[in-house]
């Protein structure tokens, strides 16, 4: 009954629900801007919350992070810039119903799967965070490089005639990983550039992903879009934003799925919402026997899924953070921080000596999805107007919003050089069929896949053999490689051959598939 | 004139969302100012310099990941300071290569004291280590406000209960047993080279992260035992989740006086001990006196703060405050006795005298 | 991949490509042996460059028998006249250049003037109708940059 008192402070306490319900308001349009993030905000917020109370500065951050995460689509719908790394996979397929039109109706898709996400990940958070934290505690470095490998294999969801540009351009993203200092040994990899010049200092700290990102997103697609100005904006469809309950009701099941992924996946304390989104476009991808649109070119399965899994994310996220202490990503560490400043012991005592506290954060997040239902549908008609500009003014400012946004990473003018650079190689890459999503999925995986390769090539001294009886002999790896090989399968196609010879026994192993 | 509508759409919108932020960014200050608790404790030495600064927020870069000592101490400390200053302190985690990834990223800002370098002791040994060029021979020391001891931990179901038995039982098995460490140049592969020495062990170490991510991988049973900061390991162990089998020091360390000390175990660790990290701030070299003075005189008030030590008692660190003069003196004399104490036990081939570091 | 007629410049594109692959090839090679155990720094790099490699060969091989991009026997001087109008058609070409300079100016004239400057410009080469509007577009929307980023949430501007 304490339990239900402390939650419901999220409701009846108007101060708390002011400042959570601004939260939610402010994240939704501080992720839609490029340039932007959730992170930026939170950092923000967090200099200015000192001195509140530790109920007040929650609500605030909880609101600023479920607003942030669902922001973050409506660039990559309507610009084809990613708000934020969770909504890579959301311009894959926002992108191109913008394009036909249909912005309004995406973005209203997106608010109701991203609070359906969000719920579903709170009451997850609520139920069985103690038992989850415990399985993900149990996730050794062998299972993450699993996970990252898994990931990878969403290459052959990404669009492209040919799987092989698809694995290139991949690699080319892993590449650009690596450069820069190694974080195990320190040593330098793949540096150029006179020594002790900013071009060097910059390569040894990495080319940052989100540079990348609205380099090969953003800036890449403006360019294209210039090859052909006689073409005029297409008029946006506004009459019908509010999904209906049809159509909820139709995606419920992939919903509800991809939900429980994001929520697990944000709850490893080594993945988050951006690794969620794209793992679960993946999911609906092959899932979804006969989309009305094909993946890529518009489908709305592909949306439901990576909304609802980066909302979940947060849930999940919440999980290592409330139970443990330990980040499930950059907001929450944040978060953490907040906690200790405010003399709290987050960590695995903060449920046992702040019960309110941790029941707060989750009443909060169970209101703050409210007011994403609501404040999620406001602006609507205004952003869709965006897309309606014609281009010779669009296109600069698009551009203009490229270089803020790049710059704003770390305040460094190498940032802009490097993404004008990364925007003119996406432009070609586009023009030689070369997809670019997958250089980003790459760039995202990297860090997941190599150190944690590492980490269990060095757990078992470094053999090949120990390594696979490694992979084996444990359950969660056994289980991971089982469903990578089934996937693998599924992807070159073996099922589809089997249940063309054996159309009865098939319907069973399609549905595990 | 239609898209002329489009784009004053576009425009306004834009603006209105700028006026919304600004309506909030002005509700929030005035909560804080009517907020009467932040006003008790820092706010006497900061009036008397009379130059412009600081004009705008100044960023901090935490040389460690989310949830360690490092990223704790330096969070209290900033939220104390910054009232002071009258101006935030923006806070990112730059974690990585030993702390290399921070030092050479503030490295590479201009030296206007907006950067500040919230550190540990790690770049100290980098150069012998050879994770990094960069030491604080290029940074100022503002003050250092936090020391505390290294741990040796394994997780609860762990069959190890003392020092010994895990000793013994990384000697019976070569190869087998698997240690959590912060990678080259952090705190665990320093002190695990301090065992080589004077126990002959050889773990597999395995670079994580961070010191929180140790003490997962040894509660997710990925390592058999990690050595950390007390700091990063006293809340597991006041939950039960973890057993500290042994401290690093030479006495018993006050609040811990029940575990074991690693000198009793092994005398001749002696020549070790006492040593331990240490965390404070820094700035570029060759930003003004002025500025620098400004910002010691703050965050030496900060680490006497009374809330802030409590923090730190809390969570197994405690409080020192080395400012000036004696700080400098304090990270160089630091840097020649773990120096050479590496090169000496062979953890490292590289000379402290290559580099110019004198012998203790 | 379907059998389609390949770009102007793809084969040119793919042995840039196969180029730049050998290059991450060998500099991961040199890596690869200072350390060379399953957990070492040039382990992953080798693999991904060995992969690397392997795709532009596959990406070579599926472009037999696909039609070429270029005539037979076109001169060099009309394939590389082709192979720009097909990279940098109408307008692309100017905006990069801009955005060259652009980059240049940031650093010299500050964020406010140089950001006007390029709007400016690259908004009356595009449609060189109504300047004056499109002068006040550059404005207000700079304005509307300046005010979001730097005075509300106090992120730096160039």
């Amino acid at each position: 009954m304490e339990i239900f008192g402390h939650m419901l402070q999220a409701l009846i306490d108007p101060q708390l629900v002011i400042y959570l319900a601004v939260g939610v308001f402010l994240g939704i349009y501080i992720g839609a801007v490029p340039g932007l993030s959730v992170t930026m905000a939170a950092s923000l917020l967090i200099s200015f919350t000192y001195s509140w109370d530790v109920l007040p500065s929650m609500a605030a951050m909880v609101g600023i992070y479920i607003g942030g995460v669902y922001g973050g689509s409506r660039s990559a719908i309507l610009l084809n810039i990613p708000g934020a790394p969770a909504a890579v996979a959301t311009a894959l397929d926002g992108y191109p119903l913008a394009k036909k039109g249909l912005a309004g109706q995406a973005i209203g898709i997106t608010v109701v799967q991203s609070v359906l996400g969000g719920l579903i990940g709170t009451i997850i958070l609520a139920v069985g965070a103690p038992a989850l934290a415990k399985v993900a505690l149990t996730f050794a470095p062998r299972d993450y490089f699993l996970l990252a490998i898994m990931g990878l294999l969403l290459i052959g969801s990404l669009g492209s005639d040919s799987p092989a540009r698809g694995v290139m351009s991949a690699a080319i993203g892993i590449f650009i990983g690596f450069i820069g200092m190694d974080s195990q040994t320190g040593h330098m990899r793949f540096v150029i550039g006179p020594s002790g010049s900013l071009f060097r200092t910059y390569m040894t700290l990495g080319v940052s992903y989100v540079v990348v990102m609205i380099g090969l997103f953003g800036m890449s697609e403006a360019l294209m879009q210039l090859r052909d100005l006689s073409v005029k904006p297409v008029k946006q469809k506004v009459d019908k934003i509010v999904p209906g309950w049809k159509n909820i009701l139709k995606y419920l099941p992939l919903s509800i799925r991809t939900s429980l992924m994001g929520t697990f996946i944000g709850a490893l304390p080594g993945t988050g919402g951006d690794i969620a989104a794209l793992m679960a476009y993946d999911h609906a991808k092959r899932t979804t026997k006969d989309p009305e649109t094909p993946f890529g070119e518009g489908a709305l399965e592909g949306l439901v899924a990576c909304e609802s899994a980066n909302n979940a994310a947060i849930g999940g996220a919440c999980i290592p953070m409330l139970t443990l202490g330990i980040p499930g990503d950059a907001v929450t560490a944040i978060m953490l921080g907040a906690m200790y400043i405010h003399g709290l012991n987050p960590g695995p005592l903060l449920m046992k000596n702040s019960a309110d506290v941790f029941w707060y954060i989750i009443g909060a997040m169970f209101v703050g999805n409210i007011f994403l239902l609501i404040f999620g549908f406001t602006g609507i008609k205004l952003f869709t107007k965006i897309v309606e500009v014609p281009k010779h003014i669009l296109m600069p400012i698009i551009i203009i919003l490229s270089v803020v946004g790049a710059f704003s990473i770390n305040n460094n003018l190498m940032d802009v050089y490097w993404m004008l650079a990364f925007g003119v190689l996406g432009y070609i890459m586009k023009l030689y069929h070369l997809p670019v999503a997958p250089t980003i999925l790459g760039i995202i995986l990297v860090d997941l896949i190599e150190l944690n390769f590492r980490r269990a090539a060095v757990t078992v001294g470094n053999s090949i053999t120990a390594l696979l009886t490694d992979l084996v002999s444990h359950p969660i790896s056994l289980v991971l490689l089982v469903v990578i090989i089934g996937m693998s399968l599924s992807s070159a196609g073996v099922f589809q051959k089997i249940r063309a010879k054996f159309p009865s026994g098939a319907q069973a192993k399609g549905s595990k598939a | 004139m239609n898209h002329f509508k489009r784009v004053f759409a576009l425009l306004v919108c834009i603006c209105l969302m700028a006026a919304a932020l600004a309506g909030c960014g002005g509700s929030s200050s005035t909560t804080t100012a009517s907020d009467p608790s932040n006003s008790s404790s820092t706010s006497a030495p900061a009036e008397t310099t009379g130059i412009d600064y600081p004009t705008k927020d100044i960023q901090g870069s935490i040389m460690w990941s989310a949830g360690g000592v490092c990223d704790m101490s330096a969070r209290a400390i900033g939220a104390v300071a910054q009232d002071a200053l009258g101006s935030n302190i923006i806070f990112t985690n730059r974690a990585g290569s030993g702390g290399a990834v921070s030092t050479t990223y503030v490295n590479a800002q201009p030296a206007d004291g907006y950067e500040l370098l919230f550190g540990a002791e790690n770049p100290q040994i980098a150069k012998v280590m050879g994770t990094a060029e960069i030491d604080y021979d290029d940074f100022t020391p503002i003050d250092l406000y936090c020391t505390t001891y290294a741990a040796v931990s394994v997780s609860k179901d762990s069959p190890y209960n003392t020092l010994e038995e895990l000793m013994d039982a990384i000697l019976a098995n070569p190869g087998k047993i698997v240690m959590a460490t912060t990678g080259a140049g952090g705190l665990p592969e320093v002190v695990a080279a301090m065992f080589a020495d004077v126990v002959g062990t050889d773990p597999i170490l395995v670079p994580f992260d961070g010191e929180n991510e140790c003490m997962t991988a040894i509660m997710g049973g990925n390592a058999d035992y990690t050595i950390t900061t007390l700091g990063s390991a006293a809340a597991f162990y006041q939950s039960g989740d973890i057993k500290l089998l042994s401290m690093i020091a030479e006495s018993p360390v006050e609040g811990y006086e029940d575990i074991p000390i690693v000198v009793d175990s092994y005398a001749d660790f002696s020549k070790y001990v006492p040593w331990g990290p240490f965390y404070g701030v820094f700035v570029k070299n060759g930003t003004d006196q002025a500025i620098v003075d400004k910002l010691t005189d703050i965050f030496s008030a900060a680490a006497e703060d009374s809330d802030f030590q409590q923090l730190l008692r809390d969570n197994g660190c405690f409080p020192m405050n080395v400012s000036g003069d004696e700080a400098v003196e304090y990270v160089k004399s630091y840097r020649s006795i773990t120096s050479w104490l590496l090169y000496n036990s062979g953890a490292t081939q590289n000379s402290p005298e290559d580099f110019g570091i004198e012998k203790p | 991949m379907k059998k389609r007629k390949l770009e102007k410049g793809e084969l040119g594109f793919i042995t840039v490509l196969g180029v730049f692959s050998l290059i991450c090839l060998i500099a991961s090679m040199r890596i690869f042996v200072t350390a060379p155990t399953l957990n070492g720094e040039g382990t992953v790099p080798l693999i991904t460059s060995c992969v690397l490699v392997v795709m532009t060969l596959v990406m070579l091989l599926e472009t037999r028998g696909c039609p070429r991009g270029f005539e037979k026997g076109a001169a060099l001087g009309q394939k590389a006249r082709e192979l720009l109008q097909f990279l940098f058609p109408g307008m692309v070409g100017p905006i990069i250049l801009y955005c060259l300079v652009y980059a240049v100016l940031l650093s010299i004239l500050g964020f406010a003037v140089s950001t006007l400057i390029f709007l400016f410009v690259s908004m009356i080469t595009l449609n060189r109708e109504h300047k004056v509007r499109s002068f006040l577009i550059s404005a207000i929307t700079l304005a509307c940059i300046m005010i979001l980023f730097q005075f509300i949430f106090k992120v730096q501007l160039p």
